[in-house]
């Protein structure tokens, strides 16, 4: 394997499992407390995991080699709904009929 | 990131299996990636929505879960995927029997996680936690259900991606990648399942 390639996707390996152990840390590190509701802590959670479908989208599926209009649709389609969630989680409730 | 501050035509390999699109891979499986990713998207905002009505209820079913168990099986899909991507490079340098290795590796990793969903199914029915008992509950089992019948459906495209690898007259890189394409994506949504059903509070 070309090294080059092969240091990109272990890198890009490394970077998401440190992602996942870090979301890991955060979410379930108060081990089995009671829950509490916690903006800040979703926030970071949901961010994160966005972060990591890009990376798996990005490299994994190479959709980086792809024309700069197609990634840009793909960035606003993530990013419009990960904003959409973000503003139910937060406003949800005033939304009840 | 950085990969949006990439030059705009970046070195491309002549063995890449580009379409006339542009893409990697063939423009019909990108079309479904963004089917698939639209669909579960609404049921993530339905499963907020929700759960914006009736916080108290699903953090109390959200401590139900494991979520050791989460993150093991996020780490395993994160290594299935990362062998397939190492499987579509041997396969783009003529390294076939390699890059079979890599796919067939992947689908045991995926046979692991679908075998551990199936235990945690049933560990959760045993302590009294079924699909009725609260709209908590029909959702993990609604998400995890659908997203493991993807999984079985990944088997498939990993299975013609097997097959193509296994003589040089049926090979197709395109066809290999659009496989590969899919098993990504079944990675991406997991990750994303993961965050919302047990992380976030």
């Amino acid at each position: 394997m070309s090294h080059e390639t092969d240091r990109r996707l272990a890198l890009v390996f490394a970077l998401l499992t440190g992602v996942t152990l870090l979301s890991w840390w955060l979410g379930a590190g108060d081990d089995r407390q009671a829950f509490s509701p916690d903006a800040a802590l979703s926030l970071a959670v949901i961010l994160m995991a966005a972060i990591k479908l890009r990376m798996i989208v990005w490299e994994f599926m190479e959709l980086r080699h792809a024309p700069l209009r197609v990634r840009r649709g793909a960035d606003g389609f993530l990013w419009g709904i990960v904003g959409v969630m973000l503003l139910v989680y937060a406003f949800g409730s005033r939304m009840q009929v | 990131m950085g990969a949006s501050s990439l030059p705009l035509s970046p070195h491309r390999s002549p063995s890449r299996g580009e379409g006339c699109h542009g893409l990697p891979g063939q423009a019909d499986i990108w079309y479904l990636v963004g089917f698939e990713a639209l669909v579960f998207s609404s049921y993530f905002v339905v499963y907020l929505l929700y759960r914006s009505w009736n916080p108290d209820l699903f953090l109390q079913s959200q401590q139900q879960l494991n979520q050791n168990l989460g993150v093991l099986n996020t780490v395993i899909l994160l290594i299935s995927s990362w062998l397939v991507a190492r499987g579509v490079q041997a396969a783009r340098e003529g390294r076939h029997e390699a890059a079979g290795k890599q796919v067939w590796m992947a689908m045991g990793l995926g046979l692991l996680f679908v075998g551990s969903k199936l235990l945690e199914w049933s560990l959760k029915i045993q302590a009294g936690f079924e699909f009725s008992t609260n709209r908590f509950f029909s959702f993990y089992y609604f998400l995890t259900g659908i997203h493991v019948v993807h999984v079985l459906f990944g088997f498939v495209f990993l299975g013609v991606v097997l097959y193509q690898l296994g003589g040089p007259r049926r090979r197709s890189q395109p066809v290999i990648e659009a496989g590969a394409i899919f098993w990504h994506m079944v990675d991406f949504l997991w990750v994303m399942i993961f965050a919302l059903l047990y992380l976030m509070r």
